[in-house]
């Protein structure tokens, strides 16, 4: 665990901290003394002081493996509730979690990251808007990868699947506890490869080392994607309509008929976008209707 | 209503679930059908209702029913008593999304009937857009009555849970 004063402000039991682990790095790696191991010598590995040294994190932790960065944050906020924003990155992660009984895939390369936010920094944190948080963040990704992805179709499938040319990118998972803090999830498959992904992933799913046959920054990618979601929550805070309006030139939906289940119902419409308020609109032979949950049938 | 046929049994729970998105999507507080010598009467809230947690003295929603509002017919509910009408107030939705009983489907739910909660007592998630939302009690009191059945979509102000407060 590190923070902005490099020093731990409480005695949190991590068996793995980042300064902790660059230092205990060093005798390995005898060939470069300790001030010349620059992170971009090796594109996956995470320079985690850079990280917060560049960005609004006032604290991090970074794990070689955990189950889920995000039931990691979710404990760590509970522990040191007065350190915020609070970021856990995991460089491997054996059960991350997606929506219901989905499981969020992480192979080695790819980047896992769990953002503790409080609520007075996000504007959209009372509770009737919080589902903000989930598109702006959607939104972030988006602008973080698609530079790195010339000539690949980037977009948003509501309310916040990353996808390029058609294929799962990044996956977005935000809790809020009962304070109203937020635990923002996020999964990008980055320089991983599919080769040992599960059978049902292997048709709809992507990441960008297969999509450009290049490895890709971790901490570069790690540190923009970090500036990103602050613009993308003090936008908010200025314009809340501004990130439904975003995520909707972002969607790659328009136009496509889509299968919703909610509860009981089934709905069946032409996608005709994201509402400023964030919901997604379907055409039906009823007319247009907004929803704000549901699940897709594919 | 429009779209309903008929020849349908009016009594249908899948009719009656419609008519209680109509009414929801449409802000009806009140609807009176009547087919032969059969009728249907839906009520809907309580006028000057207001957001949040409040005593619920006219609250005549049974446990573990799947819609908001109350159904007079067929299956009229046991009406409280006095006393514990006089201690019952609502854990509403503070936000429009679905309602899920359990942290996951294979957990147990947060909360169940007979349990005893805190102000900051977790009783169920409300997911929208993905973000899932752990709704506090807000309220020390006995869960008397689960509103909302898991996975079923809730709107703003929607009761999900009834609370006895003297216990």
């Amino acid at each position: 665990m590190v923070d902005k004063g490099n020093e731990a402000l409480d005695p949190l039991p991590l068996r793995f901290t980042s300064l902790g682990r660059q230092i205990a790095e060093v005798p390995l790696d005898w060939r470069y003394p300790v001030s010349l191991q620059p992170a971009e010598m090796d594109p996956n590995r995470l320079d985690i002081v850079r990280v917060l040294q560049e960005t609004f994190v006032a604290r991090a932790e970074h794990h070689p493996t955990l189950p889920s960065t995000n039931d990691r944050a979710m404990r760590a906020a509970a522990e040191a509730p007065e350190m915020t924003p609070l970021l856990v990155v995991a460089d491997r992660q054996t059960a991350g979690r997606g929506r219901g009984t989905h499981r969020w895939w992480t192979g080695p390369g790819s980047l896992a990251m769990s953002l503790v936010v409080d609520a007075g920094r996000l504007a959209a944190c009372r509770r009737d808007l919080s589902p903000l948080v989930s598109l702006a963040a959607a939104v972030a990704v988006v602008e973080t990868v698609e530079p790195q992805l010339p000539g690949h179709r980037v977009g948003i499938y509501w309310p916040n699947d990353v996808v390029a040319d058609g294929k799962k990118l990044a996956g977005i998972l935000v809790e809020v506890l009962p304070n109203a803090r937020h635990v923002i999830g996020i999964g990008v498959n980055t320089n991983n490869t599919l080769a040992g992904a599960p059978a049902e992933l292997q048709g709809t799913a992507t990441t960008m080392r297969e999509l450009t046959a290049a490895l890709h920054d971790q901490t570069t990618t790690l540190i923009t994607l970090l500036g990103k979601l602050k613009s993308a929550f003090d936008r908010c805070a200025a314009e809340p309509d501004w990130i439904g309006r975003r995520a909707d030139a972002l969607c790659l939906q328009h136009g496509e008929t889509l299968t919703l289940r909610l509860g009981h119902r089934t709905i069946t419409g032409r996608c005709g976008g994201i509402a400023p308020d964030g919901a997604l609109l379907l055409d039906t032979p009823q007319g247009r209707e907004s929803f704000y949950s549901g699940v897709f049938q594919r | 209503m429009a779209g309903s046929s008929p020849k349908q049994d009016v009594f249908d729970v899948q009719e009656i679930r419609r008519l209680v998105e109509l009414m929801q999507e449409y802000d009806l507080n009140e609807v009176d059908l009547r087919q032969g010598e059969t009728r249907i009467q839906l009520r809907r809230g309580r006028p000057g209702a207001a957001i949040g947690i409040e005593g619920s003295p006219n609250l005549l929603a049974p446990a573990s029913t799947s819609a908001p509002p109350n159904v007079s017919q067929p299956a009229a509910p046991a009406p409280q008593t006095t006393a514990e009408a006089d201690h019952a107030v609502l854990i509403r939705s503070p936000m429009v999304g679905t309602f899920y009983a359990s942290p996951d489907p294979d957990s147990p739910p947060y909360v169940k009937v007979g349990d005893h909660v805190g102000p900051e007592t977790t009783v169920c998630i409300v997911e929208a857009m993905k973000v899932f939302n752990q709704i506090p009690a807000e309220v020390s009191g006995k869960i008397v009555a689960v509103l909302v059945e898991n996975g079923e979509p809730v709107e703003f102000g929607q009761p999900v849970f009834k609370v006895d407060t003297r216990e």
